[in-house]
Order: structure tokens, then sequence, then C-alpha cells
């Protein structure tokens, strides 16, 4: 049907200077392409002013970094362009920019507002086609918020190009490391996804495990010693303040997460050298038990509707992955391949879960579809462990620890696709990465 | 949901301008760090949100004028010789992939003012704010760059054939694919004033309205924003290929396997979905792309489409015309005693062997 | 050395005089002797220190397990004893895992460790209100090669004395 009308509109139109009597277009199939990054051409943000210009330089910078770091983009280097941008409105010389093969290109511009604020005004383009992609946009904010505008308009241009939701605009909490590996010194530390804006949570007194994020980032869900015995806190970003997450008991807990509303927290508690799977209200209370089994049941993580709950268990002998109703009840195993399978996490899409796989000596880092079906491993190593995924579920950073007597800790991501691996730069050893959400 | 990002979108837009043109900064410089929440005036997910809308319906200001012409010709453009020479060979890089440790540190080192590390910096409000077309404080509506933009359109649309002077030459007259091309740099880029025709767009009307977007991954995907690219690049194919179609040709024997076959091939080679979606690797696209009697193409529109998401298809269909423009700049080399078998080539991109599984 | 002979003359000493349920423990003491106590030093019965170097405060377990090997039961009971003929000590019972183990299942695996220890040592008459258990994964190993040398001794439970005569 529709076919039919695009050949007769074709025909009418072709018509006006040729005889239409060809009939059935040509078919081919395409399906074979290549995987390379997308050349794109990032030219220095127009400034007004020599203030301006400091900005622009450095908010360029950081929107080229955002976009090549995630292995989809290659940028190409200013020393390659033929034409300069000037000023934000001139036309786009499309053919200077085919020249040099860049098939998008951002063109910005960044001024002082007055009131210690800056205003950037970006657009983009696709240059083959010779057109805009999307409207332009303007963000203003603080000075001392320029990375953060810049990781803005850098999630508008990769979402804008692949469809994908963005996730330069977060935040990543983890613990950071110090000291000999027999006596290492934790501490939670924050830090924007690209290692820039380090912030301490704590101090190093007293051990601390796996933070994890609440929904909307606000919160610190993590596991510390303070007591002596592992126990879980809450801890509110904003003030630095925390306070113990009331499980009643003196029992271990830890391996917390929140609930996709914010308002519970699923974690393992320990009785008896029993470790089972509870929740609890985020006030503390209605706790409930969610498994119980003789067994090792720890690392749950909630689907992000709410629904359901995978975690980890030795019930079969070995650690494997299992998923069970939110409220509990029949656990169904969805992992069957070689190995120990651990840290399962849901992917924000909801269509996919991370993990931790441990077979013949290695670690890897994993994703399979939430029935255990095609899995695939994404990385491999001495020791990985310990996924988080990107807001947007194309990413996954997690902990690579090197091995012998001076291995130390470090921070990871890799695409899902497993291209792209890289180290995220920290200031000391770290550990225990989770992902935040896109900020406000 | 939608409508109601497509609200507060408008809100947020309103107080923005209310804030660049007002001159109201309300947020006094030292609210605390790490409170964002307040000034920003949207989130990135209703930035999406908002992008998308914004790029489907498109209310009237839709800025593009040009497209809402009806059906017009595609129709290349003169004979004249093309332009551009194209671009280089898009060099892959691989990249690594498990390498894993090097670590590259990616720190930067902060410029300007930025906020000190350890404590808690500033990090704050970034009011962003979609400019949409209608009010945006940009100066022109964004959308239309293509418009205003670029040297091409600022020459009013001459009828079609009249090529002036193009100014390109140089490149072309052997078949460069990016392929073979050695590098880069381009010698000599002629951009400029060449620029002829180019027919009122066409419309690319087939498709799909633009009335639901959401919904369905109804195969119309081509959403009305493309509609104002798809006329675009077909000006653009029209340049490039400045040559006129002409005249109707014979109609040869069928192309052989081994011509169909180096079509196919050197549309792939073009056909790089290394910054898709993972949706859109998902998708399937068909395009009928209108060929010029040089073997270019200069006209092309998405039939349909099987994703799962508007914004898959776009990206897949996108993905689709930059391998058809990109590598047919230069033209496909198809024999041309047999033009009106390949006049109209009907290219089905099937990602399916290419998925990340 | 010196220390290893001294101890097992103690051992004897100890074996000979008090109450020697275990036979085991008689068996080890065959060359008893007698030798000076420094009061708080590993000679001395009654320290800390002795119950720590010369029972030994530590059982090493298999990869993946937490099940008592008969050393690991031999030394249990031994401290068991000394528990109960200390009782103005208490015990908190560390149990470690090496770091060849996610986190979370390491902690957890711990803490059954350091729990198997506990039940061994209520089962030997220890009070239960005089023991705790907690547990550190992986996270304080004593020996920090990768390989199994390391290993073996980090997969362990430690029973550290705390003064006091415990809670409920």
């Amino acid at each position: 049907m529709k076919p039919i009308r695009i050949l007769i509109m074709a025909l009418a139109i072709v018509g006006l200077t040729q005889t239409a009597t060809h009939a059935q277009p040509l078919r081919i199939v395409i399906d074979e392409g290549v995987i390379e990054p997308l050349p794109v051409a990032i030219p220095t943000f127009v400034a007004a002013g020599g203030e301006a210009a400091q900005y622009a330089a450095e908010i360029t910078r950081v929107i080229a970094a955002d976009l090549t770091g995630t292995g989809l983009f290659r940028e190409i280097p200013a020393s390659a362009h033929i034409s300069s941008v000037t000023s934000f409105d001139a036309p786009v010389a499309y053919a200077d920019w085919k020249a040099i093969n860049a098939q998008a290109l951002v063109v910005g511009a960044v001024e002082m507002a007055g009131g210690g604020n800056l205003v950037i005004k970006f657009r983009l383009f696709d240059v083959f086609s010779g057109a805009a992609l999307g409207e332009g946009l303007q963000f203003s904010g603080t000075v001392e918020g320029w990375r953060r505008i810049a990781h803005k308009v850098a999630d508008v241009v990769y979402s804008r190009i692949t469809g994908e939701g963005g996730y330069f605009d977060s935040r990543v909490v983890f613990v950071s490391e110090q000291g000999p590996k027999n006596a290492r010194l934790k501490r939670l530390a924050l830090m924007d996804y690209d290692g820039a804006n380090v912030q301490f949570l704590t101090d190093s007194d007293d051990l601390v495990l796996a933070p994890r994020f609440s929904p909307t980032g606000d919160r610190v869900l993590y596991t510390s010693y303070e007591t002596g015995r592992p126990q879980i806190y809450v801890l509110d970003v904003a003030s630095v303040s925390r306070v113990a997450l009331d499980t009643s008991g003196g029992n271990m807990t830890f391996a917390p997460r929140f609930s996709p509303d914010g308002q519970s927290v699923v974690f393992s508690l320990e009785q008896g050298g029993n470790t089972d799977v509870y929740t609890v209200g985020l006030d503390g209370s209605g706790m409930r038990r969610l498994t119980d089994a003789p067994s090792i049941e720890t690392a749950p993580s909630f689907s992000p509707d709410g629904s359901r709950i995978v975690f980890e268990s030795d019930r079969s002998g070995t650690q494997q992955l299992y998923v069970m109703p939110t409220s509990g009840g029949e656990a169904k195993r969805i992992s069957f391949g070689p190995g120990r399978y651990g840290t399962p996490v849901w992917s924000p899409r909801g269509d996919l879960i991370a993990f931790t796989k441990q077979n013949a000596g290695r670690f890897h880092i994993g994703v399979m579809r939430t029935d255990g079906s095609e899995e695939r491993l994404l990385t491999a190593s001495f020791l990985d462990e310990g996924p988080t995924w990107s807001p947007n579920g194309r990413v996954i950073m997690f902990t690579r620890e090197t091995q012998g007597e001076s291995g130390a800790p470090a921070l990871y991501s890799v695409d899902i696709s497993g291209r792209n691996l890289r180290r995220v730069a920290t200031p000391s050893a770290a550990s225990d990465p989770a992902w935040g959400p896109l900020q406000n | 949901m939608r409508t109601g990002y497509i609200i507060s979108g408008i809100g947020h837009g309103l107080l923005m301008l209310w804030l660049l043109f007002g001159g109201l900064f309300l947020r006094g410089p030292d609210e605390p760090p790490l409170r964002v929440s307040e000034v920003s005036l949207i989130s990135g997910a209703e930035f999406a949100a908002l992008n998308e809308a914004a790029q489907a319906p498109r209310p009237a200001p839709a800025p593009s004028p040009p497209e809402t012409s009806p059906a017009p010709p595609r129709r290349p453009a003169p004979p004249a010789p093309e332009p551009d020479p194209e671009p280089a060979a898009p060099e892959p890089e691989p990249e690594p992939e498990p390498a894993p440790p090097a670590p590259e540190p990616e720190p930067e080192p902060e410029p300007p003012a930025p906020a000190p590390e350890v404590t808690p910096p500033a990090a704050d409000r970034v009011t962003n704010e979609v400019v949409e077309a209608p009010e945006d404080p940009l100066p022109e509506g964004p959308v239309l760059i293509e418009e205003s933009a670029p040297a091409e359109a600022t020459e009013p649309q001459a009828p079609v054939e009249e090529l002036p002077a193009q100014a390109p030459e140089a490149s072309t007259t052997q078949i460069v694919t990016e392929a073979d091309r050695p590098d880069a740099a381009p010698t000599s880029s002629p951009r400029p004033p060449r620029r002829p025709d180019r027919p009122a767009p066409r419309p690319e009307t087939v498709e799909a309205p633009a009335p639901d977007p959401e919904p369905a991954p109804t195969p119309e995907p081509t959403p009305p924003n493309n509609a104002a690219i798809d006329s675009a690049v077909n000006d653009a194919l029209a340049d490039v290929l400045g040559e006129a179609a002409g005249t109707p040709g014979p109609s040869g024997p069928p192309l052989t396997s081994g011509e169909r076959d180096g079509l196919r091939v050197a549309v792939s080679r073009c056909w790089n979905l290394g910054s898709a979606s993972t949706d859109a690797l998902n998708t399937t696209v068909v395009v009928l792309v209108q060929m010029s009697r040089d073997g270019r193409p200069e006209g092309i529109e998405m039939i349909s489409s099987n994703g799962p998401t508007q914004e898959a298809t776009r990206i897949a269909y996108e993905a689709a015309r930059r391998a058809v423009i990109r590598c047919g700049t230069s033209g496909y080399g198809l024999p041309a005693e047999k033009y009106d078998q390949w006049r109209e080539i009907e290219m089905t991109f099937d990602p399916g062997n290419m998925r990340i599984r | 050395m010196k220390h290893f002979t001294m101890a097992a003359m103690l051992i004897g000493a100890l074996a000979l005089s008090a109450c020697d349920r275990n036979s085991r423990f008689g068996d080890d003491a065959a060359t008893a002797g007698a030798g000076g106590i420094v009061p708080g030093s590993p000679s001395d019965p009654t320290s800390p220190a002795y119950f720590e170097q010369t029972i030994g405060d530590r059982v090493l377990f298999a990869v993946d397990q937490s099940t008592l090997s008969a050393e690991a039961q031999d030394v249990l009971a031994k401290q068991a004893t000394w528990l109960m003929e200390n009782p103005e000590f208490s015990a908190i019972v560390e149990g470690h895992a090496d770091e060849q183990g996610t986190r979370e299942y390491n902690l957890a695996l711990g803490a059954r460790r350091a729990s198997a220890v506990q039940a061994y040592l209520i089962d030997r008459g220890v009070a239960p209100n005089r023991l705790r258990t907690v547990s550190y994964g992986k996270e304080r190993p004593l020996a920090i090669c990768s390989d199994e040398s390391c290993y073996a001794q980090n997969r362990r439970a430690v029973t550290v004395l705390t003064a006091g005569a415990g809670t409920s």
C-alpha cells in the first residue's frame, strides 16, 4: 500500500521530465555493515569575551571527552578542520566538514551572563544530510557548574545521534581505598561519572562497603563496620549525615539496595551463619523476610518496575542467580552456565541483568536476559566484580582488582557490546562503584 | 506522560525565557553546593522527552518552510558535475576491546574555576532548557539551520537546473569511495556557492504524518522532523550530484548478480551502526532511493521499519541514509545502459547479524 | 622454637594438673616438664597470648567451605577448654574468606565460618552469651599474595578474646 503510493508519487514527480515506464525498483538487502565510532567535529565553542573563551575551551573539551569516551564517537581533531566556526549563527560550511569526513558537527557558543552564570547554546548537524539534527538548545547555569553544563550538552548530542538516553550528567558513589592490602582504609566517595569532582562522604575510621544510590540520587545506602559488625546505613548526600537502617537486632546486615520507588530497602541479614534476603521500609518499618533457606541468599536487586528481585544463592551447591517476586515466594533459577554467578543487577531498562561470573580461575562481568538466556561475558580478568549500570543501561562500571601483594582495585567501564573497556580515573584505588541517576 | 513533559517543558521554557530576558537570575551564587534540584528546570528525561516531542509533531511554528510544499519532485538537478570531494575513509579505529588496563585517565585538569575537588563541588544547577522553535532565544529557529544556513540556502533556490557555477570540481571525476580514499584531509573543498536548484524538497509525505508519535512502532517512523531533514537531505543530494537527470534511458537488461553485489557491498561499507542504540540495532528499515543517471543517489525516503520505538527507527533510518549518501557521493558505478533497472532502488537495511549479543 | 618447646611443656603441665577431658590433649603432653611462667606471656596459661599463640586462635577452611576439619576441631576443643577456665574473657569469632569470591558472598561465607566455630565452642560448653561472631569477608586478608599459599591462610575463623564476661 504504502510502497504503491510512494511509487505513484515518485512517478508523478519523475514524470515531469521522464517517462514513467519502469516498474519495480531494484531491491537489495544490506545485512552487513560496520561498527565504527562516528566521526564527529566539535570545533571550540564560540566565545563572547575573554572569560567566556576560557570556559568555551574547557566546555568543548569536556563535551568531546564525554562523546569519545563512549567509544561510539571519534573526534576529528581541530588541526584537521578546514574551516573554523567564528559565529554561532553563520551558515554551516558543510562541504568543509564533509571533506574531512565529519559526519556530525557540534557548533556552540558560550557567553557570560552576569551573576556568575554561563549561557551555552549549541546545535548539532548531520553533515552529509546537510541538515540540523533537532533544534538548537540553550543551557545556563553557574560558572561553578560549568562541567555539568558541558555534560548536559554532551548528553543531548549523544542522545540525538545514538538514540540512547544520555548519562554524562550523572555521579558515581564508590569506595576510595588506601593502604596495604591487609589493612586497607576505605571511605565513601562521590564523583562525577568521569572521575571529576571527587568528594568524600565518610572518613576512613571504619570499614565501609558497597554504597548504593537511591533512585533520585539524594541518598546512599552502604554497609559500615562502625559498630564493629556490618550494619546498613542511610546517608543523606546533601548534608552528608547518616543514620543506621533500623533492622532491629544485632545481626549482620549488608548488600542493601533501594526499591525503585526509593521507599524501601532489600538487603541481606545474617543470623546464626545463615544469610537470607529481607526488605524493610526506609524508616525501619515493616521488615519482611523474603527467603528462608539454610543456604546463602544475598546481593538482591529489584527489577526497575519493582515487581521482581534477582539475587544470588548457593542453594544448588554453588552461587547461582535466581529471580523471585518482590513479595518473596518461589524463586526461579536463571543461570546455568559453568562457574559461579553473583552480584546480579537489573538494568534500568529492565531487559538485562548484569552479573559477576567466576569460572576457571577468572572473573567476568557479563549480562543476560532476565530469563537467563543470551548470556554474554563482557570482560575477563584476575578479579572483576560488582557491576553497576549507567542511567541509560548502555554502560556498566565495575571493580577490577589486580593480582598479588601490591594488588589494588580500580574502576572500569565497558559498553554492553563488550567494546570500549576503560579505566575510570580516580585519585586512589577504588572499588564498589554505584552509578546514580541523571541529575536534574 | 508525554503530555506532562510537554507541559512541563513549556512551563520550563517560559521560565527560562523569563530568566534569560527578565534578567533575573535567581540563583544566588551561594547556594548549597549539592543542591541541584531547585534550579534545574528540566531533567534529563524530560529533556529527552522534549526533544522527542519536539522532533515529532512539531507545531506550526516549525520553521521549516520549504518543506511544506507538497509534492515536489525530488529531482535532481542539473547535470552538473559534482561537487565535493568526499570524505575520506572513515578509518575505523578499532578498539581494543578487552584490553583492560589501559588506564586512560581522563581526569581533566580543571580549568577555570572549577570546583575544588574534594570539597563539595558545586554541582549545581544547570538550568537547561530546550529552546524550541517558537520562542527560542536562539536566533533563528534552530531547526532550520539548514535553510538558513549554509551557503546553500543562501542562494535562493534557483529553479531547477541551473547550475551556477559550481565550484566544485575538483573532486571527482574519479570514483573514489571513501574506502579507497587515502586520507582525509581534503585538499580542496569546494563548498560554496553552488547550489542551484533543489526544487522544493520532496515531501516525505508518504510517510506518516505525524499524528501520533509514540505509540506503535508503526512503520512510519519518520517523524516530521525528518521531513525537514529529508528535504535538506535531498537538497544536499541534489547538490552533490548536481547533475541532471535526464531523459529516460533505455531500460537495459537486468543487473547481473555481480553488479548487484557491487552495489550492496558499496553501501555496506558505509553503513555504520557503531553509534546506534541497541534498539536501533534491532531495527530493520527499508528505504527507497532515487538514483541519478550517473549512479548517484538523489533522493531517499523510508518506506518501512520495524523499530521498537520511533527513536530507534529514526536512528536506524539516519544510519541508512548516511550510508547511501556517503558512499554514493561519487556514484555507485552502475551500468548506465541499465538505468531503468536501477533508477529506483529499494534497500533493506537489516542489522540482524550485527546486533549486540 | 624455644617458645614451642616451652609451650609443649606447659601444655603437658596443664594436662596433668587440670581437668583434662581431652585425651589427645594428654597425648600431646607426653613430654611434660616444668618451666617458669611469665604472666601475660604465651607461657602464662591464663593469658590471651597463650590462647592466641599456644593454643592457636584460628582455624582454617577449605575453598568455599565452612565445615570444621579434624585439625580445626582439635584447636577449637582447646579454645573451649581455655574459655571455660578463664571466664573473665569473652570472645568474638571473626570469619574470613580469601579474595577469590564476590564481596557479598564472601561476607556471608565468613559469617558461616564464624558461626560454625561459635557453634562448636558452644557445643563444647562455652556459654553462648560469651561468644559473638562477625564476618569480614575478604576485607581483611592475613596473607596478601594471590595464590593458594596465601588463600589457605585467609580462609579462616579467628577467635578474638575480649575482656568481660559476656553479654546476653
